[in-house]
């Protein structure tokens, strides 16, 4: 057991401090913060302020303008063609013309000018703008006060949607939040997904290294296969996770660091941006109080089961990884070089992608179905298909507990499998390799 | 005493008999020389006196013990495919191995140090091995199966790739070790070091055991009985003596080659002689590990 933490310690020592790993580790999240930081900054760097002439000629629209982000309105008297001269010359962003005979009915005739074509967000803004004039004109007309408006506008029936499998403990159902629950349970299983892939093809190639360089033979004289390859696996496993939690944790920080250095109209102006161009910006724009649906969501994904949730994940990426690691171990030790073990990753490509195609239609569409039922119990797609099912919620306790007991028993089943190929293939060279060699290797006695 | 005791071993792979029902005795503070063709099964038994492999039957004794994972501790290995991690520091690289042979990192650091001292390569420390020539890698190889003061030395074709001067090297510390007190096995398939270094022999062909004893022994066990005889006077004729080779002009005397009955004692041999011819010198014909190798893999294909 202490040579197996040698090991342990050497494999993790050893990538760790490789430059590519410090490369990776600092520069990944140093590359992503910084994609954004340059977007944001040429968002912010683009918004000059515009000048936009209104020449109004039904005189109903001035002071009903509001200068807003970047824009300013100036309501001018003047003849089209000389706005459209100080256009030219610059002087102005663009020229808004409404002619006299405009009709509150069929509001028809405004035009706009622009070097250029315009974007549909500014041309929106002066829309909307004009059309909330128009419409509060309509109304006078009509003599309907704005008030009764708004409250016929805001009947809404909402569905508030319970999760009834997991009753808190005053009895209450938990709110649920579909959106919420698939887009976390998403991120979680490409997480895992990329992770048996990227740090299972280290586990082969450093098997790989250690066979053909010949320094496994005196390893072996020292320490059991089986030890050196879990050994391995292990000290893998946790450079992974190092990297994982580094990288949680500087994308914290550079956030962090971000939101404090940028400029705070730089968030402002996108929000309101993205507000403004949705249809129905009243709605948004009031309070999480009057907008239930919105309220739900966030109130759902601060009341989801996280204990669960987080120690399900935990739970099922490290078994979903020894049970992979060992496999691409045994794929390691079985061939001469990288080039060799193509011909070998079918078996634990195919699996991971059934799970993962999966993960994004059978089980995303009914998380509770037979198909998503069957896929979190066996334990090659396991890791995946669990860990979508589990935020969605409905997944009872025993076939958590199946599916966690079929796990440790199928990384066991493949730990032990991938020993026994691992302790005769570190030691054989230039054999033509097939799955029938394999199987006699598994048959062989030591 | 015999420090390693090898009783009726036998190794099977799924299509061939590595070993067949191999004894063999290795002496403590003997220099062993384990002989055989290529795929005799020499690195078969030596993996299983490492532990690597198990054997089918039979049993393994050291200093009496049945051989147990214990062992390794005081087992030193050099295989015959060897090789260092390439990105690893030499210094980082021998004190993995020497821990994952039980060292304590303290005692790990002293015998590098000695090491490093002895070898005068202080400064490789730092190195890695991927820059260093294949003749320091070697001298690197050597250090990691010595420097947990193993009491059996197993050295699995050594002289093989070594340049001439580090064989030299690694022959003097071979010595010095078995002085120390150390029990040294080497397997090889090349006579002039069996001649040079070994005080025992075993030998393995075609699975099987086909000799084991002192190098003495077994030299006398191969010997054909057969003496250089430089004299002056009559051709000698004795009973039961024939003489197999003649070369009567060479210098001042004449020299023949005689041989004599099995058991024969080359003093009783050498006094019949003296009342026969004038006897100027009398030298008995060992066989060289050469001859007896080549004559037992010849006579098996006769």
């Amino acid at each position: 057991m202490k040579k197996v933490l040698i090991v342990i310690r050497r494999e993790y020592l050893v990538r760790v401090q490789k430059k590519t790993f410090l490369l990776l580790t600092f520069g990944a999240p140093l590359l992503i913060v910084g994609l954004i930081a340059a977007v944001v900054a040429l968002t912010v760097a683009g918004k000059e302020e515009k000048t936009i002439t209104i020449l109004d000629e039904t005189a109903l629209f001035e002071s009903h303008f509001e200068d807003g982000g970047d824009i300013t309105y100036t309501f001018k008297d003047q003849s089209l063609d000389d706005a459209l001269a100080d256009l030219t010359s610059g002087k102005t962003f663009a020229v808004v013309s409404i002619p006299a005979d405009l009709d509150v009915r069929d509001p028809k005739g405004v035009t706009f000018h622009q070097k250029g074509n315009p974007t549909s967000s500014i041309t929106g803004k002066i829309s909307r703008q004009m059309v909330d004039r128009i419409r509060q004109l309509r109304l006078e007309q009509e003599g309907i006060a704005e008030t009764t408006l708004d409250s016929l506008n805001g009947i809404r029936v909402n569905l508030a949607t319970f999760d009834i499998t997991d009753m808190g403990e005053d009895g209450e159902a938990q709110q649920s939040s579909a959106g919420a629950a698939q887009g976390i349970g998403m991120v979680f299983a490409v997480i895992i997904y990329m992770f048996i892939f990227l740090y299972g093809a280290m586990v082969m190639r450093g098997v790989i290294e250690e066979k053909m360089t010949r320094i496994v033979e005196v390893i072996v004289s020292s320490i059991k296969p089986f030890q050196l390859m879990m050994g391995k696996v292990i000290g893998v496993a946790l450079v992974g996770l190092t990297q994982l939690t580094l990288w949680v944790l500087l994308l914290g920080a550079l956030g962090f660091v971000a939101s404090t250095f940028l400029p705070e109209d730089a968030f402002d102006a996108e929000a309101m941006e993205a507000l403004a161009n949705t249809p129905n910006a009243n709605a948004i724009q009031a309070s999480l109080a009057d907008n239930p649906e919105l309220a739900q969501g966030v109130f759902t994904v601060l009341n989801m089961p996280w204990g669960q949730i987080l120690l399900t994940f935990l739970f099922f990426f490290v078994g979903g990884y020894l049970m992979y690691g060992a496999l691409f171990a045994a794929i390691g030790s079985a061939v001469d070089s990288d080039a060799d073990s193509q011909q070998f990753m079918l078996p634990i490509t195919i699996p991971l992608l059934i799970a993962y195609m999966a993960a994004f239609t059978v089980v995303g569409e009914d998380p509770n179905g037979p198909a998503a039922f069957w896929l979190s119990m066996i334990p090659l797609t396991s890791p995946i298909v669990m860990t979508i099912r589990v935020p969605y919620g409905g997944v009872e306790m025993w076939e958590l507990l199946l599916s966690m007991v079929l796990l440790i028993g199928g990384f066991i089943g493949t730990i032990w499998l991938a020993g026994r190929i691992y302790r005769i293939g570190i030691l054989m060279h230039g054999t033509k390799i097939n799955y029938r060699v394999l199987a006699k290797w598994v048959k062989m006695k030591n | 005493m015999d420090f390693i005791q090898v009783k009726g071993v036998s190794k099977a792979y799924a299509e061939h008999q590595a070993l067949r029902d191999v004894s063999l005795t290795v002496p403590e503070q003997s220099i062993f020389g384990l002989l055989g063709p290529n795929g005799a099964g020499k690195t078969t038994l030596i993996r299983i006196i490492n532990q690597i492999i198990e054997k089918d039957q039979g049993e393994i004794l050291v200093k009496g013990q049945p051989l147990a994972p214990e062992h390794i501790a005081i087992i030193g290995y050099l295989p015959e495919e060897r090789g260092l991690y390439k990105k690893m520091k030499v210094g980082d690289q021998l004190l993995y191995l020497a821990q994952l042979r039980g060292l304590t990192k303290k005692q790990a650091m002293e015998q590098i140090r000695y090491w490093f001292k002895r070898f005068e390569i202080a400064d490789w420390w730092g190195k890695k091995v991927e820059d260093l020539s294949k003749g320091m890698a070697q001298k690197v190889q050597f250090i990691s199966t010595v420097m947990h003061k193993p009491k059996l030395i197993i050295l699995d074709e050594p002289f093989s790739g070594f340049d001439p001067v580090n064989a030299e090297l690694i022959k003097d510390e071979i010595l010095e070790l078995r002085r120390q007190g150390a029990t040294i096995i080497f397997s090889t398939h090349r006579m002039e070091s069996v001649e040079q270094l070994c005080d025992h022999v075993g030998m393995i062909h075609k699975s099987q055991l086909v000799l084991n004893g002192s190098k003495e022994e077994v030299k006398k066990q191969y010997s054909k009985n057969v003496f250089t005889l430089h004299y002056l006077g009559e051709d000698p004729t004795l009973d039961g003596i024939e003489i197999v080779g003649q070369d009567s002009e060479n210098g001042e005397f004449k020299q023949a080659a005689i041989k004599a009955p099995a058991g024969t004692n080359p003093n009783d041999l050498l006094r019949q002689l003296i009342d026969k011819v004038e006897v100027h010198g009398f030298r008995e014909e060992v066989p060289s590990m050469n001859d007896i190798f080549i004559s037992i893999v010849k006579e098996d294909q006769a």
